[in-house]
C-alpha cells in the first residue's frame, strides 16, 4: 500500500462511510431513502394531488443516492453535504424556472423574480387556504426543496453525526405539518410506516452485536446480523399495524384535531385573490344545496364595490334587519313596488352542507331570510346577508327571491346617479389607458351593428359580448399565475386585456372597469354558479316542480353587477367557459335559441315564467360541460385535456437529468477531455498528460519531479511487461526525444499514424492501470477523477 | 518484441535511434568509457558508482574531491583511471610545510646556462592525485586550486600551460580533523564532483585482500584508450546537446537550493556549469546525445552536496550525508520540465 492509498483508507475511516466495523452503508442509504420516502404518508393530504409526490420522492431520493454515491468515493462528510446543498438550488431552478436562467440553471434577475412571485402565491396559499392546498408550482418547489432539505438533514445526522437517532427529532418536526394544517389533523395510522422505517435504519446502523473477528461461520452470523435488522423492521411494522388495528378510533378519528373548521369563503384581506386561489384548489365536494321550483340560480354571495387601484374590497352600507316590509327600501325596488325588470316572487331553500362563511348564500334579488339560526341582516345597499356571530355553518334556510324578467322594456334612459352607486362609479387614478381605450373600442364595434342603439344596455351587452365572443378571450386558471399577473389590481386588469386569457375574477373585474368608465356603475359580485340538479330530485318532473341542485365548491364565482337605470343592478355573465350569458343579454349568435326556448342556461336572475321544463333538464348539462372545461387553459378551443402527470413528468425527468449530470459531470468531463487529448495537434503531449492524468486519478500518481523515465519506470512497474509495457516504452522514448534531443522529433509529431499509435499506446497503459487497483478504487477515478481540477499539464 | 499481426497492428514500438551520425560519436564514447570503468573496476570491485562518477568527472573535464575514512582506495581510484587512460599520473601528499612550489614546480638555476630554468612541479600531469588536501596550508591548497581553474601555472611572471587533459583527484580525511585546514567554500566549489568511496561490502573486499596476494594490483592495469582519444572523448562529450529545458532545469535546481531554508549557501552559479558539463558527459557515456533531467538528476547529489553549507551542520561523515539529504530534498522540489509541445 502506497502513501496516497494509505492516505485514501484513513480518509476513507473518517467518512464514517467505512467507519464502523460491520457498518453497511449502501444498506442504511437504501433504509434511509425509505424513510424518506414513508413520509409522503402523514402528509399526504396537505398537497392535492399527486404530483408532489414524484417531486418529494425525485429530490429527496436524488440527494440521499447522491450522497450515498460521494461517500462511496470515500469524499469527507462535509463534502457531501456541501455538495448536495450545492445541487438542490440549480436542480430547483432547472425543474421550476428553466425557461428564466441561464442555461435553465444558473441564476438571472428573472430568476429571482419568479421565485418571488411563487413564494408570494405560496405564502398567500399557506395562509388563506385550508388542506389540500392547490398544486400549484411554488407549492410543489416548495415541496421538492422540503424534501432536499430533510434528506440533506438525514443523510447527515445518519453519516456525517452517525447519529441517525437524531432523524427522529426532524421527523417529529415534519409531522407538525400536518397536525397544522390538515383538516383531520394526524391519523395514527398514517405514522406506522415511517415508524417501522425510523427503526429499520436503527436497526441497520446498530452495530452492536456484529460479529467482527474471522471465526468460523462468520458468514452465516453476518447473515443473521443482516437478517436481524429485517426482522427488527418486520416486527416493529408488525406490532404498529396490531396497535393500529386494537385502537380503530385512532385511526379513523383525527389524533390531534386542527381548529380550523372545513368551510370557507372569502373573507380575507384580499377576496378576489383568495377566490382565485380558491377557484384553482377547490374540488368538487358540496357546498351547499338549494330547492326551487324557479330554476337554477346564481347564489351571491357579497359583493365588491370599493377599488382603490389595487384591491377591491366591500362597501359596508348600512345594516339593516331582514323584514319584509323594508324591503321597498332596497335598490331595485321603487317605492311603487317592483321594477318592471323583476318578474315574480319565488322561495329558494338552501341548506348548507359544508360551507363557513360570514355571509349567507342567496340568490339576487333577495327579500327575505327566513329559518336562518343567528342573527342576520341586510346591507341596504348592495344586499349582502351578514351576520356578526352567526355563520353558515349547518344552516339551512328559506330565501324569498324576486326574479329578473328582462331588460327590454322599461327602463330609463337617463343615468340617475344617486349616493348608493356612486362608489361604484369611482375609478382609480392611475387606470391604465388599455382600459378605458378597450372600453371605448367595443362601443364603437358594437355601433356597427344595426341592433345597437346605444343605451346603457346595449353598452353592457357589447361589453359582455367583447368578453365572452369578439374578443378572442379565453379562461384559464393557471396563465394568470404563469405570467405573474395574478390579482386584482388594475395593472392585472391591463394585461389581462393584453393577454386575453384568466378566469372569471379578470373578466369581471375588466368588465367592471370599463363599465365604470363608460358612466355605467358597477361592482363585482361574488358567489356561487347555479350548480346543477340532484339526480332524482324531480328535475326532470314537469314545470312548477321543485328541483334541487347541488353546487359544488370549485363553481366559486365572479361575476359583474351593472346598475342600469330603471332596472336597478343587474348581473352580467362576460365568463363565457363558466357559464352562458343571461338570458337578459344573451349571447348574440344564441339569441335565436334563448327567444325561442326562454332560458336556455342558468342565469343571474332566471325567470320562472320562461323556464321550460326542457330547457331546465337540458340546463344542468350545459352547465357541467362549460365547470369541465372551464378548468382548463383554453377550454374554449377545445383543446386536448392532459392529465397533470403529462405535464409534470418531462420537468421532473428534466430534474432528475440534473441531478444525474450532477453526479456524472465529473466522469463526462473527465472523459471528453481524455477524447480532446488524444484527438489533438498536440498529440503526444495529450498522451503523456492523459497518462499522468489517468495514474493520479487511480491514486497512482507521481510527484511533478519525475523525469518520464522515472514516470515510465513507475508505471511499468505496476503494469508489468507486455503490451502495456511496451507502450509506456514507447511513449517514454519519444516524450524524451521530443523533450530533449536537438530539433526534437521532427515532423512525426503531427502526423496522423502517430497519433494512432499514441492513442493505442494510452488505450492499453489506461486499461491495464486500471486493473492494477481495486474496483472501488476505479470506480471512485471515473465518477470523482481527481485531475478534474488540475490536470497535468507538461 | 515478436511480430504478431495484432502487435504490428498496434504501431507502438520502440524505434531505433533517431539521430544515426552523430549517435555514432556517442556511442563510440559510451563504448570506450564503459572500457575504462571496467579496467578500473578490476582493481576497485563493487564500486561501479564511483567509478562512473570519477570517470564522468574526467570526461566533463572537472575534478574529483574524494572524502573518506582512509584505506577504502581513494589513491586506488585515481591511480587506476589514470593508467587505464595511458596517461601520466603525479602524486602530491600534502602536509603542513608543503610549499605553493612544491606543487606548481619552481625555477631552479641552471649553473651552466646561468639562468633559472623552471623545474615542473607535480601538477605538470595529466592526473594529478591530491592526498589529504586538507592538511596542506592555505596558501598551498590555493596554488593547487589556481591551477585546477586555470590549468596553467604562472611563476615569475612565466605562464605554463598544464597537460591536457588535466584533472585533480583530491582527497581528503573527514573524520581526523586535528590540525587540518579545511577547504573553503570556494574552493570546494572548483571540484565539479565530491564522491564517497564508503566501505567495500564484505565480498569486495575479500577480493582486494587477495588481489594484494598477487602484488600491487595497479600494476595489471593496462591502458584501454590512449591519451589521445581520451582527449577525443573529452571533445566529443561538449558536442552532446542541452535543450534549453534542461539548462533552466539544472539552473532551477541551483536556485532551489538557495532558498532551501536548512542551508546558509546555496549552490553557485558554477554549480550549475558544473551540472550542465557533467550531464552531458554523463549522457554520452550512455552513447546518447542528448542530455536528460534523469542525468541531471543522478549527478545532482554529487556535484552540488560538497559546496552547500548547512545552518546546523552534522560533523564528520554524517556532514556529507546531510547535504546529500537536502540535494535529494531540493531536486524533489523542482518541476521536470517536460517540453513536448510544439
Amino acid at each position: 500500500m502506497n502513501l496516497a492509498e494509505a492516505r485514501l483508507t484513513a480518509r476513507a475511516n473518517q467518512t464514517g462511510w467505512y467507519g464502523l466495523p460491520g457498518h453497511r452503508p449502501w444498506a442504511t442509504a437504501a433504509c434511509v431513502l425509505l424513510l424518506l420516502l414513508t413520509l409522503m404518508a402523514p402528509l399526504n393530504g396537505l398537497v392535492e394531488g399527486t404530483d408532489w409526490m414524484f417531486w418529494f420522492a425525485a429530490f429527496g431520493g436524488g440527494v440521499l443516492v447522491l450522497g450515498a454515491a460521494l461517500r462511496a468515493l470515500g469524499l469527507p462528510g462535509w463534502v457531501v453535504t456541501i455538495t448536495q446543498i450545492l445541487v438542490v438550488p440549480p436542480a430547483l431552478i432547472a425543474c421550476f424556472a428553466g425557461g428564466h436562467a441561464i442555461l435553465g440553471v444558473f441564476p438571472n434577475g428573472e430568476t429571482w423574480q419568479r421565485f418571488s412571485e411563487m413564494g408570494k402565491n405560496v405564502a398567500l396559499a399557506i395562509v388563506l387556504e385550508y388542506a389540500p392546498l392547490s398544486p400549484q408550482i411554488g407549492l410543489t418547489a416548495l415541496v421538492a426543496l422540503g424534501a432536499a432539505v430533510v434528506a440533506i438533514v438525514f443523510d447527515w445526522y445518519t453519516f456525517t453525526v452517525r447519529a441517525p437517532a437524531a432523524t427522529g427529532l426532524f421527523m417529529a418536526l415534519v409531522m407538525v405539518l400536518p397536525v397544522a394544517f390538515l383538516r383531520e389533523g394526524l391519523a395514527l395510522s398514517t405514522l406506522v410506516l415511517p415508524a417501522a422505517a425510523y427503526l429499520l435504519v436503527l436497526a441497520v446502523t446498530n452495530p452492536v452485536g456484529r460479529p467482527r473477528l474471522p471465526v468460523p461461520g462468520a458468514g452465516l452470523l453476518k447473515l443473521f446480523g443482516a437478517l436481524r435488522s429485517v426482522v427488527v423492521g418486520c416486527v416493529a411494522l408488525a406490532l404498529a399495524a396490531a396497535a393500529a388495528w386494537a385502537l380503530p378510533g385512532l385511526t379513523s378519528e383525527p389524533l390531534i384535531k386542527p381548529s380550523v373548521g372545513p368551510a370557507r369563503f372569502v373573507s380575507g384581506v384580499n377576496p378576489l385573490v383568495e377566490l382565485g386561489s380558491d377557484l384553482r384548489q377547490q374540488g368538487d365536494d358540496e357546498v351547499l344545496r338549494y330547492t326551487t321550483d324557479a330554476g337554477p340560480m346564481y347564489l351571491r354571495m357579497t359583493s365588491l364595490s370599493q377599488f382603490d387601484g389595487t384591491r377591491w374590497t366591500h362597501r359596508k352600507g348600512q345594516q339593516v334587519a331582514f323584514e319584509p316590509e323594508r324591503s321597498t327600501k332596497l335598490p331595485g325596488i321603487s317605492e311603487s313596488g317592483l321594477l318592471p325588470t323583476y318578474g315574480a316572487q319565488a322561495e329558494v331553500f338552501i341548506e348548507i352542507t359544508n360551507l363557513r362563511a360570514t355571509t349567507l348564500p342567496a340568490p339576487y334579488l333577495p327579500l327575505a331570510v327566513r329559518e336562518a339560526a343567528g342573527e342576520w341582516v341586510v346591507d341596504q345597499d348592495d344586499l349582502t346577508i351578514s351576520a356578526e356571530l352567526a355563520s353558515t355553518t349547518d344552516q339551512a334556510y328559506t330565501v324569498t327571491v324576486v326574479t329578473p324578467r328582462g331588460l327590454d322594456s322599461g327602463l330609463d334612459e337617463v343615468m340617475t346617479v344617486t349616493k348608493a352607486v356612486a362608489a361604484e362609479l369611482a375609478l382609480p387614478e392611475d387606470l391604465p389607458q388599455i382600459i378605458g381605450q378597450t372600453a371605448v373600442e367595443v362601443l364603437a364595434e358594437a355601433a356597427q351593428s344595426p341592433d345597437y342603439d346605444g343605451s346603457y344596455v346595449a353598452q353592457a351587452r357589447a361589453l359582455q359580448d367583447y368578453f365572452r365572443r369578439s374578443g378572442g378571450f379565453t379562461y384559464s386558471t393557471s396563465t394568470p399565475v404563469e405570467d405573474g399577473f395574478d390579482g386584482d389590481s388594475a395593472a392585472v386588469v391591463a394585461r389581462f386585456l393584453e393577454v386575453k386569457s384568466g378566469y372569471c375574477v379578470h373578466f369581471a373585474a375588466a368588465m367592471t372597469l370599463m363599465a365604470r368608465y363608460l358612466g355605467i356603475p358597477a361592482r363585482i359580485a361574488i358567489g356561487y354558479l347555479p350548480g346543477s340538479p340532484v339526480v332524482g330530485s324531480g328535475g326532470g318532473s314537469g314545470a312548477g316542480q321543485p328541483v334541487t341542485y347541488s353546487v359544488k365548491a370549485n363553481q366559486l364565482h365572479a361575476w359583474p353587477e351593472l346598475y342600469l337605470p330603471g332596472a336597478g343592478w343587474v348581473g352580467f355573465e362576460p365568463t363565457a367557459a363558466r357559464a352562458d350569458a343571461p338570458s337578459y343579454a344573451p349571447d348574440p349568435s344564441s339569441t335565436a335559441t334563448s327567444s325561442a326556448s326562454g332560458s336556455a342556461s342558468p342565469t343571474p336572475s332566471p325567470s320562472r315564467s320562461q323556464a321550460s321544463p326542457r330547457s331546465r333538464s337540458a340546463s344542468p348539462d350545459v352547465t357541467e360541460t362549460a365547470t369541465a372545461t372551464a378548468t382548463v387553459p383554453g377550454g374554449l378551443a377545445g383543446g386536448t385535456v392532459w392529465p397533470g402527470w403529462v405535464t409534470v413528468a418531462p420537468g421532473g425527468l428534466g430534474g432528475l437529468a440534473v441531478l444525474a449530470l450532477a453526479a456524472l459531470g465529473p466522469m463526462v468531463g473527465r472523459r471528453a477531455r481524455r477524447r480532446g487529448r488524444l484527438l489533438g495537434d498536440q498529440a503526444l503531449a495529450g498522451a503523456w498528460d492523459e497518462v499522468h492524468d489517468t495514474a493520479t486519478d487511480l491514486g497512482l500518481g507521481v510527484g511533478p519531479a519525475l523525469t518520464p523515465a522515472d514516470f515510465g519506470r513507475h508505471l511499468k512497474d505496476l503494469v508489468g511487461g507486455g503490451e502495456a509495457g511496451a507502450a509506456v516504452d514507447f511513449l517514454v522514448a519519444d516524450v524524451e526525444r521530443a523533450a530533449y534531443q536537438p530539433g526534437g522529433l521532427t515532423g512525426a509529431v503531427a502526423g496522423g499514424e502517430q497519433r494512432a499509435g499514441y492513442r493505442a499506446a494510452v488505450a492499453a497503459i489506461v486499461r491495464a492501470l486500471g486493473l492494477t487497483v481495486p474496483r472501488g478504487r476505479r470506480l471512485r477515478a471515473a465518477l470523482w477523477p481527481r485531475t478534474l481540477r488540475r490536470p497535468h499539464r507538461s | 518484441m515478436v511480430d504478431s499481426p495484432a502487435q504490428t497492428r498496434r504501431s507502438f514500438s520502440v524505434r531505433p535511434t533517431a539521430v544515426p551520425t552523430e549517435s555514432n560519436l556517442f556511442e563510440a564514447i559510451a563504448g570506450q568509457a564503459a572500457g575504462i570503468e571496467q579496467n578500473i573496476g578490476r582493481v576497485i570491485s563493487g564500486k561501479g558508482r564511483v567509478i562512473r562518477l570519477a570517470v564522468t568527472a574526467f570526461l566533463a573535464h572537472g575534478h574529483l574531491l574524494i572524502e573518506d575514512v582512509p584505506g577504502v582506495g581513494k589513491t586506488m581510484l585515481a591511480k587506476a583511471l589514470a593508467a587505464s587512460i595511458g596517461a601520466t599520473v603525479r602524486r602530491i601528499q600534502f602536509t603542513p610545510d608543503l610549499l605553493p612550489s612544491d606543487v606548481t614546480g619552481a625555477p631552479i638555476f641552471n649553473q651552466q646556462t646561468r639562468e633559472f630554468d623552471f623545474e615542473p612541479g607535480p601538477v605538470f600531469a595529466n592526473i594529478v592525485i591530491g592526498d589529504e588536501i586538507n592538511r596542506a596550508s592555505p596558501r598551498t591548497q590555493s596554488a593547487l586550486l589556481e591551477c585546477m581553474e586555470e590549468r596553467q601555472v604562472t611563476v615569475e611572471g612565466t605562464t605554463y600551460a598544464l597537460d591536457n587533459p588535466f584533472l585533480v583527484v583530491a582527497t581528503q580525511n573527514p573524520i581526523d580533523m586535528e590540525g587540518t585546514h579545511a577547504l573553503l567554500e570556494a574552493q570546494r566549489d572548483r571540484f565539479m564532483m565530491r564522491i564517497s568511496m564508503g566501505y567495500p561490502d564484505e565480498a569486495a573486499e575479500q577480493d582486494m585482500v587477495k588481489a594484494r596476494a598477487h602484488g600491487e594490483p595497479i600494476e595489471q592495469i593496462s591502458p584501454v584508450v590512449t591519451l589521445k582519444t581520451a582527449r577525443d572523448m573529452i571533445e566529443g562529450c561538449q558536442q552532446v546537446h542541452v535543450a534549453d529545458a534542461i539548462t533552466a532545469y539544472a539552473v532551477a535546481i541551483t536556485r532551489a537550493s538557495r532558498s532551501h531554508q536548512a542551508l546558509r549557501l546555496g549552490a553557485s552559479p558554477r554549480a550549475a556549469v558544473h551540472l550542465v558539463a557533467a550531464g552531458r558527459a554523463y549522457a554520452a557515456m550512455h552513447g546518447r546525445g542528448y542530455v536528460l533531467p534523469d542525468d541531471i538528476q543522478y549527478l545532482a547529489e554529487p556535484v552540488l552536496a560538497h559546496r552547500l553549507m548547512a545552518i546546523s551542520p552534522a560533523s564528520g561523515l554524517e556532514a556529507a550525508a546531510q547535504l546529500r539529504a537536502i540535494v535529494r530534498g531540493v531536486v524533489e522540489s523542482v518541476p521536470v520540465p517536460v517540453p513536448i509541445r510544439g
